[in-house]
C-alpha cells in the first residue's frame, strides 16, 4: 500500500432521489493518513454521499474510485474488505459485544473464526475501552456504548477507508474526545483514511485534517483549517458565527438565538 | 491496517464452549426421548427391546414390525418436521427482523394448506382409506406438495412486499399474517363446500397436522429438504448476525441484504410447504422454538440455528409422545397439542416480547 497516493477519488458525482437532485457534481479526493469531515446543514446530502461511497446507493453520474477500483464494479464483499462503514442506525440484538465486533471480521473470514480474528477483536475492544462489556449482550447497552461497538466493528474490518456517519452523536463529552482521538490515531499510524459526517463543528475542526463543506447538494468549499472562517460558515449554515481560539483550539461560536 | 497486539480472550472461549455444551446436552436428551417415544403408546414396549431392535443387537420379533413400521417412522417424522418448522421459523424471524415471524403466524402454513386442498379436491390427488389414524392417503403427494409450495410462494411474496414498506412493525406483519391466513382458510372452506364427502373428509382430516401420517418415502423426501435447509441456514449464520445489526450495517459488512431476505424466505417457505403437504398444519413450533433458544443462548446464529433445530425436534417429539398418551388408546393429532401449548406463549410474546 506504500505507493498509494489517493485512497478515495470522487469525480462529478450526482445523485437523484425521486427526480429531485440530492447531490450535484461532487468531486474531491482523500489521501492516506487523512481525516476528512463532511459538513453542512441537515438534509444537504451528507449521509447520501457516504452511502454512495459505500455503494449502498448508486450515483446517477460520476464515478467513485477506492484505490484503483471503481466502487460500482466491486461485489458487496469486495467493498466490505476495503471500506468500513459506521451507520447512524445501530440495532440491538441478544449478541455479546465480542460477537457483535467479531462480525466485522466476516469479510475476511473463511468457514470458521481463526485465532487471528479473535486477537484482532480483542485488540479493538481494548482500543475502545470496552473490556468490561465484552460479554454483555448489546440489547442491554446504552446508545453510546452501542456506537462504540459499531466503531470497533468497522475497525476490525481492517479497511483502508473508514466511513463514519455521525460517529459521536450518542457519546458523552469524554467519549467524544476519546473515540475521535482513537480514530485519528489509527488513521495516522496505519496510513488509512477516515471520512466522517459531523454536526458538531468544533469536534470536526479539532480532529479533521480537511473539510468538505456542502451547500444545496453541491460542494461549497474544500480545504484545511483555513476555510473555517465566519463568512464561509455563515454562508453554508445561514447563521452568523464567530471563530475564536480557546486554549489553542479554534472554536465556532454561533451568534444567533437569544 | 492490521492490529497485531491482541491476545486470545479466555473468557470468550469459555463462554462459547458453554453454548456448545447446551446444544450437546439437548441432542443427548433428544436421543433418550426418541427411545421413550418408541416405547410408549397403545402397546408398551420395554426399553431394552426398543434399544435391542434399533441397534440390531437383540431384535425382538414381537415388536419388530411395530417399531420399524409405525413407531420409528412416526418418531423420526416428528424430529424432522420439528427441525424443519423450527428452522423455517428462525429463518423468517431473522430475515424479516421480526420476532413474531413463523410459517404459522405469517399465514404461510395456511396458504400451503389451501394449495394442498386445491390439489386434493380439484385435481383429485388425495383419497380416503377405510379408517384409522392414517385415514388420508395422498395418491400423488408430489403434485400436492407442488401446489402447497406454489401457494406458500404467493403468501411469501405478499409478506416480503409488506416487509419492504417502511416501518412495518412486528404487529403489522402479524396482522398481515392473520389477513393472509384467513384469506387462504376462506379459500379452503370454499373448496370444501363444493367437495364430495370423501374429498371433504380427506381435506379436513388432512388439515389436522399429524406426524403419524408419514411413511418411509415421505420421511426421506422431508429429511433431504430439511437437511438442505439446515446447511443453507448454517452457511448464512454470519449474514443473519449482520442483518440483526441493521440493514445498512449488514450491507457495509458485505451482505447482499435484499437477496438474502428473498432467498431465506423462499428456503423457509419450501421447507414449510413440504412439511405441511405431507403432515398437515402444525402450528407454533416455528414461532416458539427460536424464542426458547434465543432466551437460553442468545441471537448468535452460529448457535441459534443448531440450537433451534434441537429444540424443534425435542418439542415436537415430546408433544407427539404426549399426544399419544393423553387419551390413549386414542391418538390425538400432534397439531392440536402444539396449538394448546403455543397459543399462550404467542400471547406472551405479543405482550412482553418486544425485544428479541
Amino acid at each position: 500500500m506504500g505507493a498509494v497516493t489517493v485512497i478515495l477519488d470522487i469525480n462529478g458525482v450526482s445523485f437523484t432521489y425521486r427526480s429531485s437532485d440530492v447531490l450535484h457534481d461532487v468531486s474531491f479526493d482523500v489521501k492516506p493518513g487523512e481525516v476528512v469531515s463532511i459538513l453542512g446543514p441537515n438534509g444537504v446530502g451528507k449521509t447520501t454521499l457516504l452511502r454512495c461511497i459505500n455503494a449502498i446507493l448508486a450515483p446517477k453520474t460520476g464515478n467513485i474510485l477506492v484505490g484503483d477500483d471503481n466502487i460500482l464494479s466491486l461485489s458487496r464483499m469486495e467493498v466490505a474488505r476495503r471500506i468500513g462503514y459506521v451507520s447512524q442506525q445501530c440495532e440491538k440484538a441478544r449478541l455479546t459485544v465480542f460477537d457483535a465486533i467479531l462480525l466485522g471480521r466476516r469479510p475476511h473470514m473463511g468457514w470458521s473464526v481463526s485465532d487471528d480474528d479473535l486477537k484482532i477483536v480483542e485488540s479493538a475492544i481494548r482500543m475502545l475501552q470496552l473490556e468490561n462489556l465484552s460479554l454483555r449482550y448489546t440489547d442491554e447497552m446504552s446508545g453510546g456504548e452501542l456506537q462504540k461497538v459499531s466503531i470497533a466493528r468497522a475497525l476490525v474490518q481492517e479497511p483502508r477507508l473508514l466511513l463514519l456517519d455521525e460517529p459521536t452523536s450518542s457519546l458523552d463529552l469524554k467519549n467524544q474526545i476519546d473515540i475521535l482521538s482513537t480514530i485519528r490515531a489509527v488513521v495516522k499510524s496505519h496510513q488509512v483514511s477516515a471520512v466522517m459526517t459531523m454536526h458538531d463543528l468544533n469536534l470536526a475542526i479539532r480532529f479533521s485534517d480537511r473539510f468538505i463543506l456542502l451547500k444545496d447538494g453541491t460542494i461549497y468549499e474544500v480545504g484545511g483549517h483555513e476555510i473555517i472562517r465566519p463568512d464561509v460558515i455563515e454562508e453554508v449554515y445561514g447563521l452568523p458565527v464567530y471563530v475564536e481560539t480557546v486554549a489553542g483550539h479554534p472554536v465556532v461560536v454561533p451568534n444567533g438565538g437569544k | 491496517m492490521h492490529f497485531t497486539d491482541g491476545k486470545i480472550p479466555e473468557g470468550y472461549i469459555t463462554y462459547t464452549r458453554r453454548k456448545v455444551a447446551i446444544i450437546g446436552a439437548g441432542i443427548l436428551v433428544l436421543l433418550l426421548l426418541l427411545v421413550v417415544s418408541i416405547a410408549v403408546g397403545a402397546v408398551d414396549i420395554p426399553i431394552r427391546s426398543v434399544v435391542g431392535t434399533l441397534t440390531g443387537m437383540a431384535p425382538d420379533p414381537l415388536y419388530d414390525r411395530i417399531i420399524w413400521n409405525i413407531r420409528l417412522p412416526q418418531a423420526l417424522a416428528a424430529i424432522v418436521a420439528g427441525v424443519g418448522l423450527a428452522i423455517a421459523g428462525v429463518g423468517m424471524q431473522s430475515v424479516l427482523r421480526n420476532p413474531l415471524g413463523s410459517p404459522y403466524t405469517l399465514g404461510i402454513s395456511h396458504a400451503a394448506a389451501f394449495g394442498a386442498a386445491f390439489s386434493v379436491i380439484v385435481l383429485g390427488t388425495g383419497t380416503m382409506r377405510s379408517s384409522g389414524a392414517d385415514a388420508v392417503a395422498l395418491n400423488n403427494p408430489y403434485i400436492t406438495t407442488i401446489f402447497a409450495f406454489i401457494f406458500c410462494l404467493v403468501a411469501t411474496f405478499i409478506i416480503i412486499a409488506i416487509s419492504r414498506i417502511r416501518a412495518s412493525s412486528p404487529e403489522v406483519m402479524v396482522l398481515a399474517g392473520v389477513a393472509i391466513g384467513s384469506l387462504f382458510t376462506a379459500g379452503t372452506m370454499f373448496l370444501q363446500y363444493f367437495a364430495d364427502d370423501v374429498q371433504l373428509a380427506a381435506v379436513v382430516f388432512w388439515t389436522f397436522g399429524d406426524v403419524g401420517r408419514a411413511g418411509w418415502n415421505e420421511l426421506i423426501v422431508m429429511t433431504v429438504v430439511v437437511v438442505l435447509a439446515i446447511i443453507y441456514f448454517v452457511m448464512k449464520r454470519w449474514d443473519y448476525n449482520a442483518i440483526d445489526a441493521g440493514d445498512e450495517t449488514a450491507k457495509g459488512l458485505g451482505v447482499n441484504v435484499d437477496r438474502e431476505r428473498i432467498v431465506g424466505m423462499l428456503v423457509a417457505s419450501f421447507v414449510t410447504a413440504i412439511i405441511v403437504a405431507f403432515l398437515g398444519i402444525i402450528g407454533f413450533v416455528g414461532l416458539v422454538c427460536p424464542h426458547m433458544v434465543r432466551r437460553l443462548i442468545g441471537d448468535d446464529h452460529r448457535y441459534l440455528v443448531p440450537g433451534t433445530c434441537v429444540c424443534g425436534a425435542l418439542l415436537l417429539l415430546a408433544s407427539d409422545t404426549a399426544a399419544r398418551l393423553i387419551i390413549a388408546p386414542h391418538i390425538l393429532p400432534v397439531a392440536i397439542l402444539t396449538a394448546f401449548m403455543g397459543a399462550p406463549i404467542f400471547l406472551y410474546l405479543i405482550i412482553w416480547g418486544r425485544s428479541r
